[in-house]
């Protein structure tokens, strides 16, 4: 699996899982990767919803999560790339930090396996390297279309030296050029193969390049699924000065 | 299973994966948490319902309690259903998607039972949502073999005759023990209208299609030996409550008049602290949750409360255990504090402010035990005090209304007393309006008229202002709207069915509350919103849940009211002696335990 986790998207206050008189942060705690896979109907489930049913189903196995210090103590548990609702994946990474000395990795996935529900799948475990950046993701995007369709929109998309996309939400309102982000999209039978890039000035959604695609097909192009494939990082650049500690 | 129905599973799910994409939460409509249960092969299905979103709905414990169940004691899978929020709602509609359960996204319409609990008035209008997003027709007399059969139970089915027209049977009481009885008719008998007449035997469903016969309410009087379930469905985050949670104790005999929970589950029955500290711990180990509360109408008023607090903390020393429903006279803050030492937030219920109206209402705390009470939270460092009281109750003077602008800003000096002038803490007064109930001494009153309310609301938001102090009230516009179908008859059905009809569904949420359908379905049936839910009733007149049976005798209720009229509280049967309410019967009897 990819040797470790980037910047973590921290699970906020209020989800549920937090409390007060929880335990405070421990003294001997081992930092853990899992990857795991979200399949079937477990890929409706949001970011928020995983990291709380991860952090129950570590508990149900027996494992304590360390927490945080600070005045608002939070369980040290973070997913690498936030996912889309609906988005399947084959790679999602997880650090978190188990309370105790050593752990048997082996045994964690499994006794993981039987505590998270269905369509949440571990699949490994080690522990975690030194910390990384989330530089892009691959995704699979099945389509309900015609090969023909299909084919047509990926020529048309890799032939456009721009797509823009209008990106509309209460807090953005902007175009984003999805080919500077997932320049080569690949056609894989009934599917697109694409890798997204992350840049420091963001990324595209996986929803952004199949409306690139639809803009770029002759007819209608309607998805029949996203799954992430993997989940790509590099050594995060670590200023000099400071020591990494894993 | 035949092909075509495989092939017609495989496209509804389908359908519905397709709808996920384009709604609000999806997670509301998957299933698949830990201790969800499947039995494919069951002869008898069921669908549960509550019928509000997910995240209310997973929370009601009495859903999760029959849940369990039916999976594990009987031969039938239940499964769950919640409504649907409008979203999907209208996307079903569109895509002519039929309710579908949440387990096996199999259609309601299929199965042999849709059980839909009735927690609240306010819902009432999801009820017909669901039974129509089903593909049920609404009425019961239009349905044929090819429909479930609709029950409805809880709280709410004390008063029947506003579903009366679209519920085929409503089930009176605690079902633990009742439901086996009904899952053995809906194997061995077919047909609808047989397996009606066969439900019509059972002494505590009221069948409209059989006429008003007297129905009994069940007691569980076993509760205190059965075994707590241990085994909840976990809800994804969602979820209002996220937590273990153990029933202690059913029944209150404390005698609030305005409580309905107080007459319909009498007698007491509490649960042995043994059980419930071996059902706790384990519920923590299967659910994950770092969370347990011990749930009661009342839970500082168990006798083993304070000795399952310290057992419960000697195994798990830094859970968050929590005490809901505490009473002001019963050592609340020391037993919150021995609980969870670490929460900076606690609630009081005095309900009324002065002391004519508790003892109207039967609430028999005195101003000394408040005082005590609110001094020892803020010793004890709590630094949020809430303070539920009502407004509009009989007979309430403008003094009463004073009283609890008095005491919010006793509860202030209390605290600055403790904290300093400028001290960070707060004082949250919350103001619910009074609304009578069907089965309790109050059930003649009417409501307080909506300007009334207003008025008082207006002074308590002019007056109880400042620093260190909130005030939340409750909307006029919906508690009229409780009272006026809560003690309703069949016209309201017919009010009810026009509402929402014109497009009333979630009336308890404010933004999709529509108070002109409601309005107009009232006027196009004759009546007045208002003046129903206003409406004193003669004791001598007959009421519409007259032949529902709850144990207690309408005697008792009356005398109980008389006994507000002049001001005199009633004691509690458990330490003052029977007061000859009617419920204790045969082994039905309160139940408690070695402190
Ligand atoms: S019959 Fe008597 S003992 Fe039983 S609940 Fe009523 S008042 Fe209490």
């Amino acid at each position: 699996m990819a040797a470790a986790i980037a910047a973590p998207v921290s699970a906020p206050f209020g989800t549920g899982w937090w409390r007060p008189n929880a335990i405070h942060p421990a003294a001997h705690a081992v930092r853990i990767e899992f990857r795991l896979a979200i399949r079937d109907r477990a890929r409706y489930l949001s970011h928020l919803e995983m990291v709380d049913l991860l952090l129950a189903a570590l508990r149900r196995a027996g494992y304590q999560v360390a927490l945080s210090h600070g005045m608002r103590p939070r369980p040290v548990i973070s997913l690498a790339l936030a996912r889309g609702v609906g988005v399947a994946s084959e790679d999602e990474h997880c650090t978190v930090e188990l309370v105790g000395d050593s752990h048997d990795l082996d045994d964690l996935v499994v006794r993981l396996a039987a505590t998270c529900p269905r369509g949440v799948v571990p699949l490994e475990a080690c522990l975690a390297g030194p910390k990384t950046a989330v530089t892009g993701a691959t995704y699979r995007i099945v389509f309900d279309a015609p090969g023909e369709t299909l084919a047509q929109a990926v020529a048309a998309y890799r032939a456009a030296s721009e797509l823009l996309i209008p990106r509309r939400s209460p807090k953005q309102h902007r175009d984003v050029d999805v080919r500077r982000y997932a320049p080569e999209p690949q056609l894989d039978g009934d599917a697109v193969i694409v890798q997204i890039a992350i840049y420091d000035d963001g990324s595209a959604k996986p929803s952004e390049v199949v409306r690139a695609l639809a803009s770029c097909a002759p007819d209608e192009l309607a998805v029949a699924g996203i799954t992430r494939l993997a989940v790509h990082t590099a050594p995060k650049p670590v200023r000099v000065g400071t020591t990494e500690t894993t | 299973m035949t092909q075509l129905i495989l092939q017609q599973q495989i496209e509804l799910q389908q359908q519905i994966e397709r709808l996920l994409t384009v709604v609000e939460k999806p997670s509301r409509y998957i299933g698949g948490e830990t201790n969800e249960t499947v039995k494919p092969d069951a002869t008898v299905r069921v669908a549960l319902s509550y019928p509000d979103a997910y995240e209310i709905g997973i929370s009601n414990q009495a859903l999760q309690i029959l849940y369990g169940l039916i999976n594990d004691r009987t031969e039938a899978a239940a499964e769950r259903v919640y409504c649907p929020w409008p979203d999907m709602a209208d996307a079903m509609r569109l895509q002519q998607v039929p309710l579908f359960t949440l387990e096996t996204w199999r259609p309601v319409r299929d199965v042999d039972l849709f059980g839909i609990t009735l927690q609240a008035e306010l819902t009432y209008s999801n009820v017909l949502e669901l039974i129509d997003l089903a593909g049920i027709p609404i009425r019961s007399e239009d349905r044929t073999d090819r429909d479930p059969i609709v029950l409805a139970g809880g709280p709410s089915a004390s008063n029947p005759m506003p579903l009366a027209h679209f519920i085929d049977a409503f089930f009176m009481g605690e079902a633990e023990e009742g439901l086996s009885s009904i899952i053995e008719i809906l194997d061995t008998v077919k047909g609808r209208e047989e397996r009606l007449d066969r439900l019509a035997e059972l002494p505590f469903l009221y069948i409209p299609a059989r006429g008003e016969r007297p129905v009994e309410r069940a007691v569980f009087a076993n509760f205190s030996i059965d075994t707590a379930p241990t085994k909840p469905v976990v809800p994804y985050a969602s979820a209002i409550f996220s937590r273990a949670s153990v029933e202690v104790m059913r029944g209150c005999t404390r005698g609030c008049r305005f409580c309905h929970a107080g007459t319909w589950y009498r007698p007491v029955r509490e649960r042995p602290v043994e059980d419930v500290v071996k059902a706790g711990l384990e519920q923590l180990n299967c659910t994950g949750y770092d969370e347990l509360s011990l749930t009661s109408l009342a839970t500082s008023d168990w006798s083993g409360v304070a000795r399952a607090v310290t057992e419960i903390k000697a195994a798990k020393p830094e859970l968050h255990l929590s005490l809901p429903s505490n009473r002001v006279d019963t050592g609340p803050v020391a037993l919150a504090v021995a609980a969870n030492s670490r929460q900076r937030s606690i609630t009081l219920a005095p309900e009324a402010a002065t002391q004519r109206m508790r003892d109207i209402i039967c609430k028999t705390i005195t101003d000394e035990m408040i005082e005590k009470a609110i001094k020892s939270a803020f010793a004890a460092g709590y630094t949020s005090l809430k303070l539920y009281f009502m407004i509009g109750l009989p007979m309430e003077t403008f003094a009463e209304v004073q009283g609890i602008v008095d005491l919010g800003f006793k509860a202030r000096e209390i605290g600055r007393r403790q904290f300093g002038e400028g001290g960070k803490f707060t004082v949250h007064v919350s103001a619910s309006n009074f609304v009578p109930k069907p089965h309790t001494p109050f059930q003649w009153d009417g409501m307080a008229a909506p300007e009334q309310l207003r008025v008082k609301q207006e002074y308590l938001r002019r007056t109880l202002k400042g620093r260190q102090l909130k005030l939340s009230l409750h909307d006029v516009r919906t508690s009229m709207l409780e009272g006026a179908i809560g003690r309703g008859d069949a016209i309201t059905g017919d009010v009810l069915e026009a509402a929402w009809r014109a497009g009333a569904r979630f009336d308890a949420w404010t933004e999709h509350h529509r108070e002109d359908a409601w309005q107009a379905a009232f006027t196009a049936a004759g009546r007045d919103l208002e003046v129903e839910a206003t409406r004193e009733r003669d004791p001598l007149d007959p009421l519409p849940w007259d032949h529902v049976r709850s144990g207690v005798t309408k005697e008792f209720l009356l005398d109980e009211w008389w006994q507000s009229r002049a001001e005199r509280p009633t004691g509690d049967c458990r330490w003052d002696g029977c007061s000859d309410c009617g419920a204790c019967v045969g082994p039905v009897r309160n139940r408690l335990v070695e402190a």
